[in-house]
Formats: C-alpha cells, sequence, structure tokens
C-alpha cells in the first residue's frame, strides 16, 4: 500500500509537531500528548515493518518529489522499520514508567519543556534511522546532542549539571569529526545522498584512488559515532549522565540513544561505503579492538562502582562493546548479532534503569547497593525486573541476553583471526557481568534492611509502571523465545540495506 | 521422530511448576510440607512408572531454531540418573521437613528445591547437547538461592563463588558447543557416537579443542581440577540436605554432560584416537589423589566431604575415560553408589551438626554412644566409600580397576589403579577414624561439649596415628572461619525450638536411605546385567 511509504515522514513530522505543541504547555498537557505521540509512532513503525516484511522491499521516499541531488530521501526497509518500531516502543515504556518520577524530579513549570525535548530527541532519533542523506544525518546528529543533554539537565542538581557539561563536549567533539567525515566526503565525490556516493566509492575503490583520504573520511565517520555511542575510551562522558539524569531519561540515554548512531554508522557501511570496501580498509577491526576493550573495561569499571545507577551505565559501556565487537567480526553474523544486540540492550537497560528506581524508592532513595537489602521483597515488581535484566545481561537460556551471546559466538566462527580473542572475551565478560549483577539480586533479595522501619513496607507501584515494566521483561522473554523470527527480519533488513 | 511427548515433560514441568506455584498458595507450615512431600512422591511415582512403561520415548520441548529440537529422551542412562533423582528426592525431601527451621525463608527454600527437582530431571532426559546446555545453565541459578539459604555473609560468600565457577563452565560449553556448531548440525544423542563418520579423524584442531572445552565445563561442575575450588566452599556453607544435593546429583550433572559428550556424541572411537585423552587422564589421576590428600587434611566435616567428592567424582571420570566395558560400568556404579554413600554422609553430618552442634571431626568423639542410628549409617557410608567389601563403594571400585587393567592407555593402566589404590588407603584414614572415636572414645569421655572441645584433636589423633594429628591441628584456625553459616543457623533454631535428643523426621529419611543402599548393593546382579547391555551399546562389543 503506497500510503504506508509515507510513514517514515509522517513519524517525523508528528514527532516534530508534538514538541513544538508541547513547549509552551505546562505539565499533563506535554505529557500526555508525548505519550499518545510515542504510542502512535509505535504502532505506524510497527504496521511499516509487517508490510515491508510481508512485501519483502523497500523503497526511498523523496521529500517534496524534489529529485537529487537538490532533493532530500528518506528511505525504509525492513531493517529501518524494525530499528524505529523498537526504539519507539522503549521510548515508550520508558516514559510510562518514569512519569512519576519526572513529575518529582522536574520542576513543573519545565515539564513542558522537558517532554518537548523527549519528543524531538525521538524525532531526531527516527531521522537517523531513516535518512539517506549524509547532510541530514549530520543536522539531526546535532539535534540528538542537544536534545539528550537537555534531558540530562532537566533534573537540575549539580550533578546533572557538571554530566552535561562534560557530556555536551565530548558530543560536539563526536560531532565536529563527523562533519569534517561529511565535508570530505563531499570533496571527493560532490554527493551528499547517500546512493550517489555509493556509486562514486565504487569507482574510486575499483581505480584505487584517493585511497588514504577514504580510509580517513571512514576512521573519522567512525570514530565521531563511536565518541556518541560512548565505544571505549570514549565512555567517560556516559556514566555521570547515566548515572545522574531521571530514570525515564536514563532509560532513554541507555536503550536508545546510543545505539541510534550504531544504526547510523552500519547504514554508513553498507550504504555508503558498500560492506567490502570497508572491510579492505580494515576500519572493523579497530572497532573489534576498542568492543574488546570496551567489553573489558565496561565490566571491570562497573564491579568496583557502589551506586547502582552508574554501575548500570558502566554495564551499557560494556555492552556498547560486545555491539562493535560484533560489527568488528566483520561477518554477517557478527553484524546481525550486533543488531540483535542493539534491541536486546534497548529493552534490558530501561528495565533495569527503571527496575533499579522501585527499588531504590522502596530503600529511601538511596542510590547505593547495600542500603537496598531487602529491597525486592519490598517491591516485588521491581525485584522480579531487576532480576530479568540482570539473567538477561549475564546471558542465561530464555532470556535475550543468551540469544546475543549465541550470535555473537557463532558470528565469531567466520574469521579465524578474531575467533580466539572475541570467544575468549565473550565467557570472561560473562562471568565478570555475573559478578556485578548477582551481588545485587542477592542483596535485595536476601539481606535483611539495615533501617528497621524499612523492613514491612510494601512499595505501591502506579498503573503506568506496572505496565512499561510488564511490556518490557515480556519483550524480553519474546526476544529470548521468538528470536528465529528476529533474526530473519535482520537478516532480511541486512540483506536489503 | 516419534512423539510421545507429554507424558515425558511432566518429570520436568510437575517439579517446576509446582514450585512456581508455591509462593503464591500461601500455605501453613503443615501445608507446605504436604505439598512438597506430595509433589516429590507422585514425581517420584511417575518417573518410575515411565522408566518401566515407556523406556525409549521421547518428545519435542520447542524447536529452537528449524533443524534444532530442544527435546527429551528416555534412554538407559537418562533412566539411570532419573531414577537416582526420584528416589534421592523423596528421602531429600522428608529431611528437610524436619530440618529446614520455619521461617520467612522456608518457602523460597522450597520453591527452588522443587524446581531444582525439574531441572535435574530435565538434564538426565535431555536428547541433544543443546537441550543439556539449557537445562547445565538453569541448574547454576536454581541451586544458587539454596547454598545461599543461610543468608549471612559466609553463604553468600559460598554461593558466589559456586556461581562464578558455574558461569565460567558453562561459558566453556558453550563457546566449545559452538565450536562444534561451525562444524557441522548438532546431532542428537545416540549411544556409540553420533558422529560415527562424519567428523574427520582426531587431527581436526578445533573439534578436539571444542571436545576439551565441553569436559573441562562440565568438569566445573563435576569438580574436576583446576576448577574444583567451589566445592569446599560452597558444601560447608548450604544447609545439610542442599550439600548433599550439590555432592549426589548436581556434581554428577557435570559427569553426565561428559557421559553424552564421549558415548553419545562424539564417540569412543572418535575419542581413543585423540591426543587429548592422555591429557584429561592425566588431570583426572591428579584430581583423585588431590581430593584425597586435601581431605585428609581437613578437620571441618563437611570441607573434608566436600573435598572426598572430588576425588570420588574424579573416579568416575577415569572410569569414564578408559573407554572399556568394564570402566564405564564401574563409573556409573561408583555413580549411583557414591552418589548415595555421599548423601548419607552429608545427612548425617546435617543430624550431627543439629543435634549434637558436630561440625570438625575432633568433636565427634563418643558421640556414636548417643547418636547410634546416625553414627550406623555414617559408618556403612563411610565404609563404601572406602571400598569395603561388600558394600557398593567395593563393587564400583572393582570395575574400575578390572577396566583400567583391561584398556590399551599405556603407563595409564597400571599408574591409575596404584593411583586408586593409594586414595583408597587416604580414603580409609579419612572417614573411618571418626567413626572410630565416634563409637570407641577410649576411656576418660564424657557427654558434655566441653570434654569433645578439649579432647578433640589428640583424640583422633590416637586413632589414626601421627598424621592426622598435625594435619587437623594445622588447620583448625582456617576451618574456623568456614563453619560459621551452618553454625549460626543451628543457634537460631535452637531458640526458637527445642530439638528432642533423637528428631524421628531427620533419622527415619536417613535409616531408609541406608537400608536402600545396603539392599542394591547385596543385591547387584541385575544392575550389572543393565549396565553390562548398555556398556556394549555404547562400546559395541
Amino acid at each position: 500500500m503506497i500510503w504506508l511509504h509515507s510513514i517514515p515522514l509522517i513519524c517525523i513530522l508528528l514527532t516534530l509537531l508534538t514538541a513544538a505543541v508541547s513547549l509552551p504547555g505546562r505539565g499533563r498537557w506535554g505529557e500526555g500528548l508525548c505519550l499518545l505521540t510515542a504510542g502512535a509512532v509505535t504502532v505506524l513503525s510497527a504496521a511499516l515493518l509487517v508490510d515491508l516484511w510481508r512485501t519483502g522491499e523497500s523503497f526511498t521516499f523523496a521529500m517534496g518529489h524534489f529529485p537529487a541531488p537538490w532533493g532530500n530521501e528518506l528511505r525504509a526497509g525492513v531493517f529501518e522499520a524494525l530499528m524505529a518500531a523498537a526504539f519507539s516502543a522503549v521510548a515508550l515504556c520508558s516514559l510510562l514508567a518514569g512519569r512519576e518520577r519526572i513529575r518529582q524530579d522536574i520542576a513543573p513549570a519545565r515539564l513542558g519543556v522537558y517532554y518537548a525535548q523527549c519528543s524531538l530527541l525521538l524525532c531526531s532519533l527516527l531521522a537517523l534511522i531513516y535518512t539517506n542523506d549524509m547532510f541530514t544525518a549530520y543536522v539531526f546528529i546535532e539535534i540528538n546532542t542537544l536534545t539528550a543533554c537537555a534531558i540530562v539537565v532537566a533534573k537540575d542538581t549539580p550533578e546533572t549539571v557538571l554530566a552535561t557539561i562534560r557530556y555536551l563536549f565530548m558530543s560536539l567533539l563526536g560531532s565536529g569529526l563527523f562533519l569534517i567525515g561529511v565535508i570530505l566526503l563531499y570533496a571527493i565525490t560532490g554527493h551528499l545522498l547517500m546512493p550517489n556516493i555509493l556509486a562514486a566509492m565504487s569507482q574510486l575503490a575499483a581505480s584505487g584512488e584517493y585511497a588514504l583520504p577514504t580510509g580517513m573520511i571512514i576512521l573519522l565517520l567512525s570514530l565521531g559515532l563511536a565518541v556518541k555511542s560512548a565505544l571505549f575510551p570514549f565512555h567517560t562522558w556516559l556514566p555521570s549522565a547515566h548515572g545522574s539524569a531521571t530514570t525515564a531519561s536514563s532509560a532513554i540515554l541507555s536503550g536508545i540513544v546510543l545505539k541510534g548512531y550504531v544504526v547510523l554508522l552500519l547504514k554508513i557501511f553498507y550504504r555508503v561505503f558498500g560492506l567490502e570496501f570497508v572491510h579492505r580498509l580494515r576500519t572493523p577491526d579497530l572497532l573489534f579492538v576498542l568492543g574488546l576493550a570496551g567489553m573489558l573495561m565496561g565490566s571491570v569499571l562497573a564491579i568496583r562502582e557502589r551506586d547502582i545507577k552508574r554501575m548500570l551505565a558502566y554495564s551499557s559501556v560494556a555492552q556498547i562493546g560486545y555491539i562493535f565487537m560484533g560489527i568488528g567480526l566483520s561477518t554477517l553474523t557478527g553484524t546481525v548479532a550486533a543488531c540483535f544486540h542493539i534491541l536486546t540492550h534497548a529493552v534490558t537497560k530501561p528495565l533495569l534503569f527503571c527496575a533499579a528506581d522501585g527499588l531504590m524508592e522502596a530503600s529511601g532513595r538511596q542510590r547505593d547497593i547495600f542500603a537496598m537489602k531487602g529491597a525486592g521483597r519490598r517491591n516485588l515488581l521491581a525485584g522480579v525486573a531487576f532480576a530479568v535484566g540482570a539473567l538477561s545481561m549475564v546471558g542465561i537460556p530464555l532470556f535475550s541476553g543468551f540469544v546475543s551471546k549465541l550470535y555473537f559466538a557463532l558470528g565469531s566462527l567466520g574469521d579465524p583471526d578474531k575467533m580466539l580473542p572475541a570467544l575468549l572475551m565473550l565467557v570472561l565478560s560473562a562471568v565478570l557481568n555475573a559478578m556485578y549483577y548477582l551481588p545485587v539480586l542477592v542483596t535485595i533479595y536476601m539481606g535483611d534492611p539495615v533501617d528497621g522501619a524499612l523492613r514491612l513496607e510494601r512499595a505501591k507501584n502506579k498503573g503506568g509502571y506496572i505496565l512499561a515494566v510488564g511490556a518490557l521483561i515480556g519483550l524480553n522473554f519474546v526476544l529470548g523465545i521468538r528470536y528465529p523470527a528476529v533474526i530473519a527480519a535482520i537478516e532480511r533488513g541486512l540483506a536489503t540495506l | 521422530m516419534s512423539n510421545s511427548g507429554p507424558l515425558l515433560f511432566l518429570p520436568v514441568l510437575t517439579p517446576l511448576a509446582a514450585g512456581l506455584l508455591l509462593p503464591w498458595l500461601r500455605l501453613t507450615g503443615a501445608g507446605k510440607r504436604i505439598y512438597t512431600a506430595g509433589t516429590a512422591l507422585i514425581n517420584a511415582g511417575l518417573i518410575l512408572l515411565l522408566i518401566w512403561g515407556r523406556p525409549g520415548s521421547e518428545g519435542v520441548l520447542f524447536w529452537l531454531a528449524e533443524d534444532l529440537p530442544v527435546f527429551l529422551r528416555l534412554d538407559p542412562l537418562a533412566a539411570i540418573y532419573l531414577a537416582l533423582t526420584a528416589v534421592f528426592w523423596v528421602g531429600l525431601t522428608f529431611f528437610s521437613h524436619g530440618y529446614i527451621a520455619a521461617d520467612e525463608r522456608e518457602t523460597r527454600y522450597y520453591a527452588f528445591f522443587l524446581g531444582l527437582a525439574g531441572v535435574l530431571a530435565g538434564l538426565g532426559l535431555a536428547g541433544n547437547i543443546v537441550t543439556f546446555y539449557l537445562f547445565f545453565e538453569w541448574l547454576t541459578f536454581m541451586a544458587f538461592p539454596l547454598i545461599c539459604h543461610n543468608g549471612d555473609s559466609e553463604a553468600i560468600n559460598g554461593g558466589m563463588t559456586f556461581l562464578i565457577y558455574s558461569v565460567l563452565g558453562a561459558g566453556m560449553v558453550l563457546v566449545g558447543l559452538v565450536l562444534l556448531w561451525g562444524e557441522g548440525p548438532i546431532a542428537a544423542f545416540a549411544p556409540g557416537g553420533a558422529w560415527a563418520g562424519q567428523i574427520p579423524s582426531a587431527g581436526g584442531g578445533r573439534t578436539t579443542a571444542a571436545l576439551l572445552l565441553l569436559l573441562f565445563g562440565f568438569g566445573c561442575k563435576a569438580g574436576m581440577y583446576p576448577l574444583h575450588a567451589w566445592l569446599p566452599v560452597a558444601h560447608p556453607v548450604a544447609p545439610a540436605p542442599v550439600s548433599a544435593v550439590l555432592s549426589a546429583l548436581l556434581t554428577k550433572a557435570g559427569a553426565l554432560g561428559m557421559i553424552r559428550v564421549l558415548y553419545y556424541l562424539a564417540g569412543p572411537a572418535y575419542w581413543r584416537a585423540a591426543w587429548a585423552r592422555y591429557l584429561w587422564l592425566t588431570v583426572i589421576l591428579a584430581t583423585i589423589f588431590l581430593g584425597s590428600m586435601l581431605a585428609f587434611r581437613e578437620p571441618l566435616l563437611k570441607k573434608r566431604l566436600a573435598y572426598s567428592s572430588v576425588s570420588q567424582i574424579a573416579y568416575l571420570l577415569f572410569g569414564l575415560a578408559l573407554l572399556e566395558p568394564a570402566g564405564f560400568a564401574g563409573a556409573i556404579l561408583q555413580l549411583i553408589f557414591h552418589g548415595l554413600a555421599k548423601l548419607i554422609l552429608f545427612l548425617c553430618v546435617g543430624v550431627l551438626i543439629r543435634q549434637a552442634g558436630c561440625r570438625e571431626v575432633g568433636e565427634l568423639k563418643g558421640v556414636g554412644r548417643r547418636m547410634p542410628a546416625v553414627m550406623g549409617c555414617f559408618a556403612l557410608a563411610a565404609l563404601s566409600l572406602a571400598g569395603v567389601p561388600p558394600l557398593g563403594g567395593f563393587i564400583s571400585k572393582w570395575y574400575l580397576i578390572k577396566g583400567a587393567l583391561a584398556a590399551d592407555i599405556g603407563i595409564f593402566s597400571w599408574l591409575g589403579p596404584v593411583v586408586l589404590l593409594i586414595s583408597a588407603l587416604l580414603t580409609a584414614g579419612y572417614l573411618l577414624p571418626p567413626v572410630i572415636s565416634a563409637f570407641f572414645p577410649g576411656a576418660g569421655v564424657g557427654g558434655t561439649r566441653e570434654s569433645f572441645d578439649v579432647a578433640g584433636v589428640t583424640g583422633v589423633g590416637e586413632a589414626s596415628g601421627v598424621a592426622e594429628t598435625g594435619g587437623a591441628g594445622g588447620d583448625a584456625g582456617v576451618a574456623g572461619a568456614g563453619e560459621a553459616g551452618e553454625g549460626t543457623a543451628v543457634a537460631g533454631a535452637g531458640g526458637q525450638r527445642a530439638t528432642p535428643a533423637s528428631d524421628w523426621r531427620l533419622t527415619a529419611p536417613l535409616v531408609v536411605l541406608t537400608a536402600l543402599s545396603l539392599l542394591l548393593a547385596l543385591s547387584p546382579g541385575w544392575l550389572l546385567d543393565y549396565l553390562a547391555a548398555l556398556s556394549a551399546a555404547l562400546l559395541g562389543d
């Protein structure tokens, strides 16, 4: 159906409009509107996904029907639709689960602004996913940066302000690198639309001209995006930003914002340079090494952390390491595993942040893990949610994390040089993950509260929290048990990318 | 694939569902006991009926991929493990009723206890290596809360050690699995090896590496050197029935995994030609000796038994590594009789800790006179482990040595029996002196705790010679830290309700289990026939 082809544009415009409308409003108005839009975008993206899966096609949508090189194009296939549907669903769940906390953390006068920024953030993520144009990508990267900083600083404590400044600096460095890359790309090829650049690139690849500049461009683009998705050693901004923001912001930032850049990077690899060319320039090898280092260091740093939100943030560093490791394997299965892990982490980390919020609430708003003794018995849902998230991150069968681990391992078989380090690190990383997730489980279930007054308290969860956390738990099991369909969708999406 | 499915799922799903349901039922103390006992009995009946009525049936639980089912199959090996689990579980459930204090942690205990029974049944029934792996991972997370049951820092420490070793082991298994996956589709277990001719000769480095990873990964659970260190940490802190499960069934699950890999996946013919075979044999013999030696030096009772498990399970692995019919039969006999003996020993120690306050070997002096039934069971199990005829341990060791002498493994075919004999002496040295001093304390020993403490170390020395005294004295300080977990539980429970001098709820299951093991050891004919048929099917001659 041809109207379905307008869905990417509709989604982007809808979120943009929501941001504009909810900006002047106060409180509830923006909240309802933002949730409604996120829900609508989820439904629309899912419809698009179903349609594209059924027909097996992909399409480009020229905005205003201006042809290139003047026009601006969106492009959607199974891959893009899948990511858009997953991201908007996760955004919806995060906002729904964190709604109460947002009302407490953020001044009422700023609630409208907060939700406007959230809508704008979703808008920029969708644009990053769907774009077929390098300059559009750059523009929305900047929008993404600013809105992400805004939803961190919205809490307005000294801690968040400091974290935001650090985040802003690192982010701008990342987008700066990306911009230089785009400029050089334009200088060499004279194009900004992805298919046009690809055509020019294949000529360059064949003739061997401009080998050094193209290598530099790939490096600049990859590193720019790596800084923004907190690949080790560019992760330094992440723990304070994710650890100090309000729950919904932490969940959105770690669950989907980090991944938006990875999706863009994959699109650039496939649609701008061509996979063969990228492999020949050996950029994936660099990403592989950094990914391995991230898997190790993220977990090691997380083990040392006693603040639960910062621990989860360091865990994100490790998980991003997994994703880049998978891309760096430069096998199809490795890339599929990386894409699957994007989804796994997108449903798991927000779940963990929301669960941590419930546990903190049941322990007198303390973020120290040792203050949470017995919290899992006081807030049953949060306890179960944390257990599901933790077991998934350790990689236990039936949870989504296991499928990621399995496919990373299978993906590593394709490259004899990278097989051994990848497999070793997968085992080591599982042990390290167990070392920091399971003590938390022990503490929240087995410990007796230090403060006797907490002993008998039973937390009452709000409906939105129950619904959202339940949905995230359900998604985790869907990914863990019904994964063949998801893997098939990713494979088809990558094949048509 | 003939599918007589649903019935076969019951031994796995019934306990799991019962465990999941338990927290929501809000049963009273007596209600919980009836519920768990009922589930254990029904499950045991079901398993025995299935073994009797539906041997060889199979059923697919679900499909992981188009060509990869997660399925269960009731083959002769599964029948042995399942029957063992069923019988043990009934005894353990009744013992737990008397042993586990009735507080808010009781529900959690029984929920995971039931779940563990289901997972163990799943391990026994697993029809291919992927199914086995899935249950193997879940085993860790069902056992973990049970080990940590006491909830103090010692218990959690022990649980975490178990967990980290287990995650490491499972990770190795997964990597091995993935490496095999790269070579071809994952085949269902078949007696004599599913590969039969498909995988090229033993030269394939990747296949050998995969097999070694699988063996060492499973070896982590089975307490194989160098990944045995969790046993002596986890056993002492767990409640007695859980320690018994760890030694009698959970470690055996690792051994079961090895049997499946060697005899049902790679096949004896493949392994016979692989160089890795000798590496594995060396590690096994080292484990046998090391376990016995460490047990000999260890004064804390539960820890001594844990080290003993390290050594005794390596006997089993030795039998597997021989690739001889007699050796295989010996390994399975060891699986059964060591399981029974260690179950009884750990339950005895549980009673001793609960009712006499004895945690160290030296404190046993004279206990036999006050608790003759318990110490009697202890003595019989100890004699069986040491391999005294006509008890079960003797039969298994007889077959092991027979297998070793018949096997074509060069120097190992006499080195193995020598190590087994040395270890048997050590076993007698670490298990019998406590029994002797319990029944014959010598002159001047009264019935009070204080006199045990004073007389402890030297008393044992008189009975067993100089080496025991030195070892026990040297390690006494170290052991003091490890025993705290169980000790506090005793104090807490003792304060709440006065335990009678001899609680029949604890003694009865013990006596019944001991009687069962005696019965089996004295009429082993049918079992030997069964094993002869099984090993003929596996080894093809």
